[in-house]
């Protein structure tokens, strides 16, 4: 066709189209792969589940109880330990613990009570309130 | 004179909401804090009775939390008794003012209306 000229005022445009060929096949390719690797995996006649071998009632219960209870019981334990070792000093604080308050009491004369018994004190004198230590 | 901002809000709010005086003192409480406490509650004169002092003693590691006759009425012991655990918790991480902030914010909560 003489006489007729195209010009491309954008080269962009050609750039674009072999890039978007290159991604399309970098696409294809990838998800092929996977499908192909695939392929052997199907070939096998793997039916989806394997019930295996059959546990016992004790093997049951020791897995479906046992465990859960120990775990239970472990993480109890850690809880509980430090408030063992080290006291509920909060609780003896307020009094809201009879054994901290008794061994309090008989720790200390009456006016270093701290809690319950120093909050009956004051209230024979009309006032109130509580004490606190940390 | 309360230098702390948090603390002057707190008693501000505090005397709004129930209308009770409110006092803090913090300071060497002595050998007998409780006793300390009530001389200094005492001291307030007439309005003692209505008042509402927390005294801390931050050497000592001690709190005392002194209620007035009347405001006793409106703010039991087991009220002032969970306030001092409170501000005891906030005070052992080294948090003075907003123990206190904290511990007169909770005795608001659990006054009764006037």
């Amino acid at each position: 066709m003489a006489g007729t000229r195209v010009e491309y005022r954008c080269a962009v445009t050609i750039r674009s189209a072999k890039r978007a060929a290159v991604r399309a096949g970098t696409v294809a390719a990838l998800t092929a792969v996977p499908l192909l690797a695939a392929g052997s995996a199907f070939a096998t006649d793997f039916q989806g589940e394997d019930a295996g071998p059959r546990l016992s009632v004790l093997t049951t219960i020791g897995i479906f109880v046992g465990i859960p209870v120990g775990l239970f019981l472990v993480i109890t334990f850690l809880v509980m330990l430090p408030g063992w070792v080290k006291g509920d000093s909060n609780r003896a604080e307020i009094g809201w613990d009879a054994k901290s308050a008794a061994k309090t009491e008989a720790a200390a004369p009456a006016e270093e009570k701290t809690g319950t018994e120093a909050k009956a004190g004051a209230a024979s004198s009309g006032t109130g309130g509580a004490s606190g230590s940390w | 004179m309360i230098e702390s901002a948090q603390i002057q809000r707190a008693i501000k709010i505090a005397e709004k909401r129930t209308g009770l005086n409110w006092s803090v003192f913090v300071g060497d409480l002595g050998a007998e804090p409780r006793a300390e406490a009530l001389n200094r509650h005492g001291a307030l004169g007439p309005a003692a009775s209505e008042s509402v002092l927390l005294a801390v003693d931050p050497a000592a590691h001690r709190l005392e939390i002194v209620t007035g006759t009347r405001a006793r009425r409106r703010l039991d012991d087991r009220s002032c008794a969970l306030a001092a655990a409170s501000m005891a918790g906030t005070f052992a991480v080294r948090d003075l003012d907003g123990g206190i902030a904290r511990g007169i914010l909770a005795l608001v909560e659990h006054a009764r209306r006037g």
